[in-house]
């Protein structure tokens, strides 16, 4: 089987090594760009969000690069996303390509379908059962390897001495951890990714403010999606922390009643679960009003559902919290330079509001 | 005390049990009204950008009520079916946290949380409590209300199942308020008004599915009058409302899971129904700007119309929908499904070139 | 203008006298619009420019430049500063002491001329932008992403089709009587629904006036809302020269509205007093090259690295044929290599 996937920022390595572990083929859908995304657009109904636009250009070009399945996660709603795989299915059909998406729901949810779709792949593999679980275990042991090198480099970036030289730092990481196989090599690869990392030369001790970003999942995660935020916020000297990361790092994770006290802190706000990280970035946003962060970022895809509650919430959180929040909603047209822009902007403000910058004073 | 209900989204499908449930808890109930230039105005100037315009309507039916009422009924809708993923779209969800944060001065929300998936009727009744508790009202009262307002209710449905439009069953809903007569037990003879009645006929040209949301559906103003427009036409038409509910559950089959909205889900399985049944010549499909889950079902709606070989029609309604453009694509809708009828009673061929 | 009939002007403005104390530049180079601003070390401004960009950025500050010649002597100039659009590419081609953003420029602007303001209004040919002051910092701002119907360029167009010369709106829409609702959140369905009041025949008065309130409202529903707008306000770029939009904007907020002197020009007058900010009082030399580099020759080249699966898009700036600046790496290894 060639199996594809959809490609979510740094998570490609470790869903290929899974499957070429299993013994399948893995297609790794080619880097997203522009003609990706054009693909995605010309494709997917008008008012779909980006990372269904996104994700369809990019499962059009795995196909011609050879892919004949695909495997996706699902969800239980009610954000769209959990419904992305059975639509995406049928336009890829309509198109005239036999192919199939297998969507995997949550084990919990519908462990019966879970397990007999995961059956298919394995049995196809000829591996054992323990041996199935202990790929994926091994493939999640990658996939917070690669967390943890992405968040070493949020903190290196605003500090480095030459403008670029993280990102470099991280993409040779990657690259390393691409060549891992077993277990044993991915953790080597992780302490090689983070020692390159840690000797990129500073020339700053301190950031110069820090931001928090939330949003929607994907475009959150995705650097495409997000214009490369990140090293944006990084390149003017900010240390950003991201709430989400797909392997769910968080500090407050060690926190036995993580989303009880997450729907605690947003309940004043929203005060119900309304789907995708929706209250989760009201309550994260607030977490870092509370630890001391200048303001936040929220980023989502233009007209994606939760987030839009989220950001009519927001300016009843900043009036009372005095806690800025810049709300990016993207879309194909998102330009570069205005998001540069408004970024900029944000920064300065929030500098002036730290009275950390006088006119000309700290950076130029 | 005043009770404010907007006339929008819940309203054409559980008026009649929101507005019994008050009276006959002494309050006096008051709605929006319909949907008029100011509200959408001021709908649109209280919401985020970027939402659908049903949401934008409802903010300002919202704002409209908090000039004059106490209290304003915003139900929060979770599930209310027996299916569990089966939720409502996140705007639903939020909405009482959003009108929270974006109108300023709102009198009291009576918001409470509708979950009624796992035990229906227990819900309900903790549901009426609830609303009791918060209005200072209890015991044996509520409980009355609560069951004079589902009889209510099932006479609303009866009339809707009976092919009378939700505006207009709650109308007839409405009069027996009106007269004082508090029993409602409509007859039938009311159902022989003249709307109801071009609807009835047979012998039309044309008969047409129109699916859409109730709030897009039967609110005139948004989207221009349609169904009145294709009445005067001469075109039947079937809405999500007129399918029973046990048939719209037959289709939950096409698709793999269903979707995660209730509302979307319905119209999705009318549609299905209709062109599975081969009820109607064509379809229409009404979505809402900035609508989420359109975005999925319209593509859905649009790929199965296809498969089973029925025209199809996306109309998507906003704050600009000119009732011009809606006319002229409305009309050359029905003129190509007048003339592809025409040649297929001549030929006996259908447009796809087999045989019927 | 000629360039003698530009020098001048210049001339006439700094009192008849050649240019000799230290100034600051400021330029703000926009999509529609290129400005220049020259100010002494008081913040007194001796110089306006407001020029076309026409998409073509090097040239047009390469035109403004060029104006400035013969009367300023190139040790005079103090310090530069950039802001606009087009930013980064006209810092690196001057060498400028400090490249800022738009709104941190109009706000810089504000604050010096009205140190009280809190509201600040700025409505460009493309874009518009509302900056929240409260105690002469910003708090909050926002600015249009995509819609043009609430910006200058919908005004230009509306004006073309009423064939009424955009300078005479804003008078035209005093005097009207009973001015029409437009309706429309963009500007293709506010073009049609003019049509529609203008075959309707409402007169042009109120025409152009029902215009100007639909622009002021898509500004209010789009940008500033959920906005806290208090007084004074203050309302610049070029579209304040408009008195029809003005008082709509003044009916609509129920606030006074004041354009300040300069009112088109406030990006570069903010970009001049960064840099003054920088480089005045002897802080710190100017980086700027000099007025001779308008008579260099910019070009901007482009290729694709193929030195990873990014394959980023790489421009290379260069002056007289040495590359002086490169962007569009995500890495970095490029930036790095200047001539
Ligand atoms: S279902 Fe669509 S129209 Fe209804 S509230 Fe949600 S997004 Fe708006
Ligand atoms: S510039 Fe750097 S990041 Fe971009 S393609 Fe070349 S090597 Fe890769």
């Amino acid at each position: 089987m060639n199996i594809t996937f959809p490609r979510m920022g740094n998570s490609y390595n470790a869903f290929a090594h899974f499957i070429n572990r299993l013994g399948h083929k893995a297609v790794v859908p080619p880097p997203l760009s522009d003609r990706t995304l054009s693909l995605g657009v010309k494709h997917a109904p008008e008012f779909a969000c980006i990372p269904f636009k996104i994700i369809l250009g990019s499962y059009l070009e795995a196909i011609e690069q050879g892919a004949d399945i695909i495997i996706t996660s699902g969800g239980s709603g009610p954000c769209r996303a959990g419904f992305y795989g059975i639509l995406h299915e049928r336009i890829l059909r309509s198109l005239g390509y036999d192919i199939e998406v297998v969507v995997f729901d949550s084990i919990y949810q519908r462990p019966k379908d879970f397990f007999a779709k995961a059956n298919r792949f394995r049995r196809a593999a000829g591996v054992s059962w323990p041996r199935f679980f202990y790929l994926i275990w091994e493939a999640w042991e990658m996939v917070k390897a690669l967390d943890e090198l992405e968040r070493l480099s949020l903190d290196v970036r605003p500090r480095e001495k030459s403008v670029g030289a993280t990102t470099r730092a991280l993409d040779q990481a990657y690259e390393i951890m691409a060549q891992a196989e077993t277990n044993v090599d991915i953790q080597a690869a992780r302490d090689k990714g983070l020692a390159l990392l840690r000797g990129v030369p500073l020339q700053n001790k301190e950031y110069l403010l820090k931001i928090g970003i939330v949003g929607e999942i994907y475009v959150l995660i995705e650097p495409f999606a997000n214009l490369n935020i990140q090293e944006m916020l990084g390149n003017l000297g900010v240390f950003c922390d991201r709430a989400i990361y797909l392997s769910g790092w968080t500090k407050e994770n060690t926190v036995a009643d993580h989303d009880a006290a997450l729907r605690r802190t947003a309940s004043p706000y929203v005060n119900q679960m309304i789907g995708g990280h929706g209250l989760e970035n009201v309550a994260y946003a607030i977490r870092y009003q509370q630890q001391g962060f200048d303001g936040v970022v929220h980023l989502a895809p233009f007209a994606c559902i939760p987030e839009i509650v989220v950001k009519s919430v927001f300016p009843r959180v900043t009036h009372e919290l005095d806690f800025p929040v810049l709300d990016v909603f993207l879309d194909e047209l998102t330009g570069k330079a205005g998001l540069q822009t408004r970024l900029e902007a944000f920064v300065d403000m929030l500098a002036f509001k730290r009275g950390k910058y006088q006119l000309g004073g700290v950076y130029t | 005390m005043r009770v404010g209900i907007p006339q929008t989204l819940t309203y054409f499908e559980f008026y009649p049990l929101y507005c019994t449930f008050f009276r006959e808890l002494g309050f006096e109930v008051v709605t929006s009204g319909e949907t008029t230039k100011p509200v959408m105005d001021q709908g649109i100037l209280y919401t985020v950008t970027d939402s659908c315009i049903p949401i934008k309507l409802m903010h300002g039916h919202v704002a409209e009520l908090a000039k004059t009422c106490d209290a304003i009924f915003v139900p929060r809708f979770v599930r209310i079916t027996g299916e569990e993923f089966e939720t409502f779209c996140p705007k639903f969800l939020g909405l009482p946290d959003m009108l929270n944060a974006s109108i300023p001065k709102l009198p009291l929300l009576i918001s409470p949380k509708v979950d009624l998936y796992r035990w229906p009727r227990l819900g309900l009744l903790k549901l009426a409590q609830a609303v009791g508790d918060q209005l200072g009202k209890k015991g044996l009262g509520v409980y009355r209300a609560l069951v004079k307002a589902l009889r209510v209710q099932t006479e609303f449905r009866r009339l809707v199942s009976q092919g009378l439009l939700p505006p207009e069953a709650i109308a007839v809903v409405n009069k027996y308020w009106q007269e004082g007569d508090s029993l409602v037990s409509p007859v039938e003879a009311e159902m022989v008004r003249p709307e109801a009645k071009i609807r009835g006929v047979e012998a039309h040209p044309i008969t047409l599915g129109v699916v859409g949301f109730p709030y897009t559906l039967y609110d005139n103003f948004i989207n221009s009058s349609l169904l009145n427009k294709l009445c005067s036409l001469g075109v039947k038409t079937y809405t999500p409302e007129m399918v029973s509910p046990a048939k719209l559950a037959e289709q939950a089959k096409g698709l793999p899971k269903p979707m995660f909205w209730y509302f979307s889900n319905r119209v999705y399985r009318a549609a299905r129904y209709l062109l599975v049944n081969k009820k109607i010549d064509g379809l229409i499909h009404v979505t809402a700007f900035g609508c989420g889950p359109d975005a999925m079902a319209d593509k859905l709606i649009e790929l199965e119309a296809k498969q089973h070989g029925f025209p199809f029609m996306s109309l998507c309604i906003d704050e600009h929908t000119g009732e011009a453009g809606l006319n002229t694509r409305l009309e050359a809708f029905v003129d190509m499904l007048q003339l592809r009828k025409g040649e297929q009673s001549e030929h006996n061929l259908s447009a796809h070139g087999q045989f019927v | 203008m000629s360039q003698i009939a530009l020098a001048a002007n210049l001339a006439a403005d700094a009192g008849h006298q050649p240019v000799a104390e230290p100034v600051f530049l400021g330029i703000d180079v926009g999509s529609v619009s290129t400005n220049l601003v020259l100010i002494n070390g008081a913040g007194k401004v001796l110089h306006t420019q407001y020029l076309r960009t026409y998409g073509r950025p090097v040239e047009v500050v390469q035109k403004g430049l060029t104006a400035l010649t013969g009367v300023l002597d190139d040790q005079v100039v103090a310090g530069v500063g950039t802001t606009g659009s087009a930013r980064h590419i006209t810092g690196h081609m001057v060498r400028a002491d400090v490249i800022k953003n738009e709104i941190t420029a109009h706000a810089v602007a504000v604050a010096e001329l009205a140190p009280d303001a809190r509201t600040i209004i700025e409505i460009g040919g493309q874009d518009s932008k509302l900056i929240i002051l409260r105690n002469g910092v910003v708090t909050d701002f926002a600015m249009n992403t995509v819609c043009a119907a609430g910006t200058g360029s919908f005004l230009d167009q509306q004006a073309f089709r009423l064939g009424v010369p955009i300078e005479e709106f804003g008078g035209l829409a005093l005097r009207a009587k009973n001015r029409v609702r437009i309706a429309g959140r963009c500007a293709v369905f506010a073009e049609s629904d003019m049509v529609h009041k203008q075959q309707l025949g409402h007169s042009l008065e109120d025409i152009v006036a029902g215009l100007c309130d639909a622009l002021v409202r898509n500004y209010i529903n789009n940008i500033a809302k959920g906005k806290e707008i208090l007084g004074p306000v203050v309302f610049q770029g070029g579209v304040a020269a408009n008195t029809g939009i003005r008082r709509a904007f003044e009916e609509a907020l129920q606030l006074e509205v004041i354009v300040p002197p300069h009112f088109d020009v406030m990006g570069a007058y903010g970009a001049a007093l960064l840099a003054r900010v920088i480089t005045g009082e002897g802080r710190r030399k100017t980086r700027f090259k000099g007025l001779q580099i308008v008579k260099s020759e910019f070009k901007s080249t482009s290729q694709e690295c193929k030195g990873c699966p990014n394959l980023c898009e790489i421009v290379n700036f260069s002056e007289d044929g040495r590359v002086i600046a490169r962007w569009g790496d995500r890495c970095g290894k490029w930036q790095a290599i200047t001539g």
